[in-house]
């Protein structure tokens, strides 16, 4: 099938094939978009089973609209499979990721205002390396649900990802969750509004320095959150402190967290009493 | 932040939080992932085990007789012959994959 449309934002470029994107995805900028919509689902592994997969270079504004882009296979170790410049992913499920590379990565095309580039999106798979990487300032993901399965952090970054609304699921032997590098004295959002249900047995810090020390894990924001994360060991939730909106961690499943600031641990009797849980001031609806 | 949580069927939501997605892999794996299917270690990239029957491939084989004291019969013995029927003892046991598709089984007791 060839590629319709006109790239303008009423009549989309409707790519079918992996290759298509990555030929229209390429286009634009932040001062003259282009837009791209998939025709269909996408079936990687179709194009390219040996694992050489191109890498999708985010100029334009992507919406899958609801549509899958599966087996996405790569064997590749550096770069990533989707590089957010000046464009976004929307609407999209990306399933069966299999990567020795990031999933994502943004570079300093993303701006100071961690403007969202990726929404409404499912994916899952396994990633051998960070899910997400940034050379500079993050970007934000809104409403998307991930699964992922991998062995090292789930993002590294200069400065903290931003996800909204968001339900992380993740399985990893890593000791940190979130590699942050070079935050400086800056204070900044991390996680709002979302669901971390992680599982990572040898967990120290959720959030840590590259050079493995806790000077920046307390750069960060994490309000209204949900945080049911599996460890045996000691860890530190590393969040900055003050009048921030209450988070909650499940204390059955991290028994020795420490360093909590305005999350709460609460105990397994307390964990589904949304009375209790609301009297502790967490935002929570309570039945009449 | 404005979101307000709830509780739903025992789990924490609000209206902005999408559904939690279960699967991570599921098949076709990509290559060389491997995995176990019917008992067996495989991986995407493995061709289909090899048949080891003893007279598994001779297609002109068009008839066998199988005396009643054989008790056992081997995965893909006879398999890709052109036996189209056989007979063997009522307590012999043998595999699916034992004869090739479509060979009628007979037994010594009277049986089919």
């Amino acid at each position: 099938m060839s590629i319709t449309g006109t790239g303008t934002i009423d009549d989309p470029y409707v790519v079918t094939t992996w290759d298509e994107l990555a030929e229209k995805a390429a286009l634009g900028s932040s001062s003259a978009p282009v837009y791209v919509k998939l025709g269909n689902d996408i079936n990687a592994l179709d194009e390219y089973p040996d694992g050489n997969i191109p890498r999708i270079t985010l100029a334009a504004n992507v919406d899958g609209d609801g549509r899958t882009i599966r087996n996405i296979y790569s064997t590749q170790t550096s770069n990533s499979l989707f590089f957010i410049t000046s464009g976004s992913l929307s609407n999209v499920k990306l399933k069966n990721i299999y990567t020795y590379q990031s999933v994502f990565f943004t570079t300093t095309h993303i701006t100071a205002s961690r403007r969202t580039a990726v929404q409404d999106c499912e994916i899952s798979g396994v990633c051998h390396n960070y899910f997400y990487s940034a050379g500079e300032n993050c970007a934000a993901f809104q409403r998307c649900s991930l699964n992922i399965t991998g062995d090292s952090e789930l993002t590294e970054s200069n400065y903290p990802p931003l996800f909204l609304s968001c339900f992380i699921r993740f399985r990893s032997p890593s000791a940190r969750m979130f590699l942050v590098n070079s935050v400086g004295s800056s204070r900044y959002q991390m996680l709002e509004g979302s669901y971390i249900e992680a599982d990572m047995p040898a967990l120290t810090n959720l959030t840590r320095s590259s050079g493995d020390t806790d000077t920046k894990d307390t750069a960060v924001y994490i309000d209204n959150c949900v945080l049911d994360i599996k460890t045996n060991g000691e860890f530190s939730l590393g969040c900055s402190s003050g009048a921030r909106a209450r988070s909650i961690l499940r204390a059955s499943h991290a028994p020795n967290v420490t360093g909590v600031a305005n999350i709460t641990a609460v105990d397994e009797t307390h964990w589904l009493d949304a009375e209790y849980l609301s009297s502790i001031g967490f935002s929570i609806e309570v039945a009449e | 932040m404005s979101a307000t949580w709830n509780i739903i069927d025992g789990e924490f939501t609000h209206s902005d939080l999408p559904v939690s997605i279960a699967a991570v892999m599921v098949r076709p794996y990509p290559p060389e992932w491997w995995y176990i299917t019917d008992g067996r270690l495989t991986h995407s990239a493995l061709p289909p085990s090899p048949k080891a029957g003893a007279f598994c491939g001779c297609t002109s084989l068009k008839s066998v007789s199988i005396p009643e004291s054989v008790k056992s019969i081997g995965e893909f013995a006879f398999a890709d012959t052109a036996l189209t029927r056989v007979k063997i003892a009522s307590d012999c046991t043998y595999y699916p994959t034992s004869f090739p598709d479509g060979c009628v089984i007979e037994f010594y007791d009277g049986g089919e």
